[in-house]
């Protein structure tokens, strides 16, 4: 609680040794690394229960198959942004190769969320003057 | 419950940016001056935790699958605001780098994900906690945090689904957007994350919340005897 009370520059002071700070941090970085290798989890499982994606979240061509016909405005609007990395790489191979993707893609997000965290956590704290 | 892009009508994701904007405002002003330094490094662990949590599948009967979300136990360790804005970065990049979540239903997505269900979970917690400090009263109120707040993300997102065909169909009385009526759309998204997510949602929760309490009690914003 007290350093909830610390002046400004004194964060920016903490702020500049980095996401270093001791062990403890250390240890939940390796743990975040352990959960990202363990994603492959996220397809497996599903997929030994024959499950699809979420309820809600189709394309236009698994509605087409549904509803016999794709909403006008759904239509137009889908697809409007390529994501670089869509469906999480996966592509409805193998298992394994879906396995590989799923991972590198846990790997890919990690780094991105982290980085995008970082950018806006310093941006925020660079106008607290 | 990341609804795709073409799923929510113009005057339904537009004034949810605008809400979700007014929050994300305020949640950055809260983090530039309250969220202590030390924590700072947190947020992005947060943020990376919730990102990760969420690619764990979890097959559900009728051949769909969901998740955990995470900002239940992120707004309980670093509080609601700090929680707005780390599930806010881990929904702009799961839209931009993996097609997860739509664009332009960004707002919506991050008004039900990362402002609702932070909020709700939080306020679970502080209400069911009340002034114990016992560990079965923690672990139930964290609980209750995690399963009350994904399932009131999910009413919305359902509410958000099904309004669609009533607000946006084209004269003849197509749906122009989402397809699916009220009374499918949002029984799903309760009954899915009432009977299966947020008991998972739930126990990871009480889980975490135990984990950091036993090793690092000072962490826990929630608990902090200053916030109300």
């Amino acid at each position: 609680m007290k350093s909830r009370m610390h002046d400004s520059r004194h964060e920016r002071d903490d702020n500049s040794a980095g996401p270093r700070n001791g062990s403890i941090g250390k240890r939940l970085w390796m743990g975040l690394l352990c959960l990202a290798l363990l994603t492959p989890i996220g397809v497996a499982l599903p997929r030994m229960f024959g499950a699809g994606g979420a309820w809600g979240e189709w394309g236009p061509e698994s509605l087409e198959r549904a509803l016999g016909f794709v909403p006008e405005g759904l239509k137009e609007m889908t697809g409007a942004w390529k994501a670089p990395l869509a469906d999480y790489g996966l592509s409805g191979g193998g298992m394994v190769a879906d396995a590989v993707c799923y991972a590198l893609s846990a790997f890919a997000g990690l780094a991105g969320v982290a980085l995008f965290a970082a950018i806006i956590v310093r941006i925020l704290k660079k106008r607290a003057h | 419950m990341h609804i795709p892009d073409g799923y929510l009508s113009p005057q339904t994701y537009i004034p949810l940016y605008g809400v979700t904007a007014a929050f994300w405002a305020v949640a950055g002003r809260k983090v530039r001056h309250n969220l202590p330094a030390k924590h700072v490094p947190y947020l992005a662990m947060a943020a990376v935790f919730g990102f990760l949590i969420q690619m764990f599948n979890i097959p559900a009967p009728g051949g769909t699958t969901g998740h955990a979300v995470g900002a239940a136990i992120v707004a309980l360790l670093l509080g609601p605001w700090t929680a707005v804005i780390a599930m806010s970065v881990v929904l702009v990049i799961q839209a931009l780098v993996f097609g997860d979540g739509g664009i332009t239903t960004l707002g919506a997505n991050a008004f039900n994900l990362a402002i609702l269900m932070s909020f709700v979970s939080y306020g679970v917690f502080r209400i069911v906690k009340g002034k114990g400090t016992g560990r079965r009263r923690l672990f139930i109120a964290a609980f209750l945090a995690g399963y009350v707040g994904i399932c009131a993300a999910a009413v919305a997102a359902g509410l958000e689904l099904g309004v669609q065909p009533i607000i946006a169909s084209s004269p003849e009385g197509v749906p122009l957007y989402a397809p699916y009526p009220i009374k499918v759309a949002l029984p799903v998204m309760a009954l899915q994350h009432l009977l299966l997510f947020g008991i998972i949602e739930g126990l990871m929760t009480a889980l975490l919340l135990a984990y950091v309490m036993k090793n690092e009690p000072d962490l826990v914003y929630a608990v902090r005897p200053s916030e109300g």
